[in-house]
């Protein structure tokens, strides 16, 4: 089943890499001049950047040229179909995995808003704090919102199902944000208090002296400044909580709270012995769609936002 | 409008450094005081407490009657100028300018109260063209005059600047200070304004207070500082080039009183001599000025000074005036003796190089010897170990503080009633001081005053 998750988050994730090589392949290429040893410079990053965009591209291929595939033709050892179908799509949005699809993806898309909002909302808050004011236990936080996020997500699941089960939020939105803010929070706190770090204290300060609450120094002057940040952080965080499938399926039984990438692998053929491929990787190729376009608009703002934390953190 | 009132302020920072030591300074209402010294010496956070910023360790901060050592920077009514001008990047200069006047709950101003109010600074600052662009694509000068803008529109009590200047270039400099003196003086507002330069100290203060490792050294007009300094440090801080410092044993004979230094003996009148009585070694202070070639001066101001023959080591002709070196080669117990109050002026070192101010028609020349002339009138006289000025007038001091405190209140008067003349006239469109169109034209944007870089 998980091979059938891998493809689509793969699937992205290189892609930005090999977004950021073709820039780097470019940039190279203004400074160059007439000389032989910079072109030939320029023709080796060409290679190698078409190189690495097919070993990224190629299993996302595969998938889409899958989804286009007629059940007969599922196995037939090609990479295209001989006849391109839109048979699984109509399966999936009309089909009898319509049901099974629609309310899953209609979870993901729920979930994983709730909790992006509440990941950034909560996580603005405090990497102001910890980028403006000096308490004590400060490099605590910091140090244990990055051990969490390091924190083998598969040993947790075990005792958190017990849990959940035990407190009745097994199977519900709430037990699947819950355990998604554990994913985002970290990341989005390292990200946004290099952020803040970067806005000089003096416009606080400027602003408290014009007469404004701390909070409303904050809210006015700081959030504006910081809202590349906190659209990054919010970025990355929704791929995070939408990509995730351990705690999608396990803790989850039914449609009530089943996200998509857990949802594929309870699709089942037209009959009990035809393969559902062609459905789960249509399924595939439509959620990651939205990923995609986001990486496609708001690359800059993700490459600015991931250096900044790399650098400033 | 509120007079500032410091009484014992200390500052401790958490890492035990004792930044301000017990500072006590009263700001007259509408009086305009320089806060200067190197840097280090704890003058802006002295006025990041005044403000509110950093936390009062110790002692009471008044404005007007009331204590507010422990009111919020938003309740205390100043209006201060950052370094860095802290401009709100996402605003656009209007929106900058009406910043304070929107978040003032008390005052409720409509819209159109505070677009009359903000043009009303904007022509006065004269940024019309510019309200709507943002400040990232402002000229240094302009930015600067942004910052002016949101100080004026508040109200406020007074005027905190801290170094405003110290971003621009030397002509936009000048000019800006004449612009913040005009404005001072027209508003009638109490000012307080931190500096490290001493030509924004000497030029802009009613008063300058002078700071060294935390503590007040004096506090006095520009004048009184210059002429009569308290000690060591604020007579090497204030003036350029600064004041020559001579170590300097007194030998009298027969009425004749001399002061033997190592670029020859000098001799100085009897009520010098007498406050150098008793001590082994003093040190002279002698400005550059204070030198001139012999030939050029007048037989009736000869007597007022007297005249030693030395040989210059370096001559620098600027043309209104020229710098003769003295270098003289001092012995082991005077090199301490400099190290010593080197450290004591806060420099890294002090050459033994006496600078002097020449007539730039004078004809001496390095390497042979001239007759120079020295006015003892005015030479003071310190004390090695303390550093105090045993030659120091304080009445004649205080009648020159007295002076400028008068001074300060007729242009008060004086900047007023031209406004009020002005404003009759109804000519009040454009204010006669011109210098914002020179700056208008100055149009590169030297780096944003924004934070993010973005990709």
């Amino acid at each position: 089943m998980s091979t059938v998750a891998t493809p689509d988050k793969s699937g992205n994730a290189p892609d930005t890499s090999a977004h950021g090589r073709t820039e780097a392949g470019r940039s190279a290429a203004p400074p160059a001049r007439k000389k032989s040893g910079t072109g030939r410079i320029t023709l080796g990053w060409w290679v190698l950047t078409v190189l690495i965009g097919i070993w990224c591209l190629f299993p996302v291929f595969s998938i889409l040229a899958t989804s286009f595939k007629t059940p007969s033709d599922l196995s037939n050892g090609r990479l295209l179909p001989t006849s391109w179908s839109t048979v699984n799509y109509e399966e999936i949005f009309v089909g009898g995995s319509r049901e099974l699809f629609l309310t899953a993806l209609r979870n993901s898309v729920g979930i994983s808003v709730i909790a992006t909002v509440v990941a950034v909302v909560l996580a603005t808050l405090c990497a102001y704090a910890i980028a403006r004011l000096d308490f004590p236990g400060k490099r605590l936080v910091l140090t244990v919102s990055l051990m969490v996020s390091m924190f083998p997500v598969i040993s947790l699941v075990t005792p958190l199902f017990n849990v959940w089960r035990t407190i009745g939020l097994y199977d519900t939105w709430l037990g699947l944000i819950i355990p998604y803010l554990s994913l985002t929070l970290p990341i989005s706190i390292w990200t946004l208090a290099a952020f803040f770090k970067q806005i000089p204290w003096e416009l606080d300060q400027a602003a408290q002296v014009d007469g404004a609450t701390p909070l409303q120094a904050f809210r006015k002057v700081i959030v504006p400044l910081a809202a590349p940040g906190v659209f990054t952080t919010a970025i990355i965080a929704f791929f995070i909580a939408w990509n995730d499938f351990v705690y999608g399926i396990s803790l989850t039984s039914t449609e009530t709270a089943r996200p998509v990438p857990a949802a594929l692998a309870f699709f089942t053929g037209a009959s009990q012995f035809e393969s559902p491929t062609g459905a789960i990787s249509a399924a595939a190729i439509i959620v990651t769609i939205p990923i995609v376009l986001l990486v496609l608009f708001f690359q800059k703002q993700i490459v600015a936002g991931l250096t900044n934390g790399a650098v400033k953190g | 409008m509120a007079s500032i009132t410091l009484n014992n302020i200390h500052k401790t920072y958490d890492d035990g450094f004792h930044a301000v030591k017990g500072v006590d300074l009263e700001i007259a209402d509408g009086e305009f005081v320089i806060l200067v010294g190197p840097s280090g010496c704890g003058k802006s956070t002295l006025l990041r407490m005044v403000v509110g910023l950093e936390d009062i360790t110790d002692g009471d901060l008044l404005i007007g009657e009331r204590r507010v050592n422990e009111v919020a920077p938003k309740d205390r009514n100043l209006a201060m100028v950052f370094q860095n001008y802290a401009l709100y990047p996402h605003l656009t200069v209007f929106e900058n300018i009406a910043f304070p006047l929107r978040l003032n709950k008390d005052a409720k101003l409509s819209e159109d109260q505070i677009k009359a109010k903000v043009a009303e600074a904007s022509r006065m600052l004269e940024l019309d063209d510019h309200l709507d662009r943002k400040p990232g694509n402002l000229s240094g000068g302009q930015r600067q005059r942004v910052a002016m803008g949101r100080a004026i529109v508040r109200e406020a009590d007074a005027f905190l600047f801290d170094e405003p200047l110290s971003n621009l270039d030397a002509k936009l400099r000048g000019q800006m200070r004449a612009e913040i003196a005009q404005m001072q003086r027209r508003l009638g507002i109490t000012s307080i304004y931190v500096t490290h330069d001493q030509t924004e100290a000497m030029t802009l203060g009613d008063r300058v207070a002078v700071l060294k490792k935390g503590e007040l050294q004096q506090v006095a007009s520009p004048r009184e500082l210059y002429e009569q300094p308290i000690n060591l440090f604020v007579a090497g801080f204030i003036g350029s080039p600064s004041m020559n410092f001579l170590p300097a044993s007194l030998k009298s004979e027969g009425g004749r009183h001399v002061l033997s230094s190592p670029i020859g003996d000098i001799p100085v009148p009897e009520a010098k001599a007498k406050a150098a009585e008793g001590r082994d070694l003093v040190f002279v202070g002698l400005r550059p000025e204070f030198f001139e070639d012999a030939s050029l001066v007048d037989e009736d101001k000869k007597s007022k000074g007297s005249i030693f023959q030395v040989e210059l080591t370096h001559l620098e002709w600027l043309g209104h005036e020229q710098y003769g070196h003295i270098e003289f080669d001092p012995d082991p117990e005077v090199k301490t003796m400099l190290s010593d109050l080197a450290k004591e002026m806060d420099a890294d070192e002090l050459r033994p190089v006496v600078v002097t101010t020449l007539s730039a028609e004078s004809r001496v020349r390095p390497g042979t010897p001239v007759d120079l002339w020295v006015d003892t009138s005015r030479i003071h006289l310190f004390d090695p170990k303390t550093g105090e000025n045993l030659t120091r007038d304080p009445e004649a001091g205080a009648e020159l503080t007295r002076m400028a405190g008068e001074e300060r209140q007729r242009q008060i008067d004086l900047a007023q009633e031209n406004d009020r003349k002005k404003e009759q006239e109804g000519a009040g469109h454009r204010t006669e001081d011109a210098i914002g169109d020179n700056l208008d034209h100055g149009t590169e944007g030297e780096g944003r005053t924004g934070s993010h870089a973005q990709g």
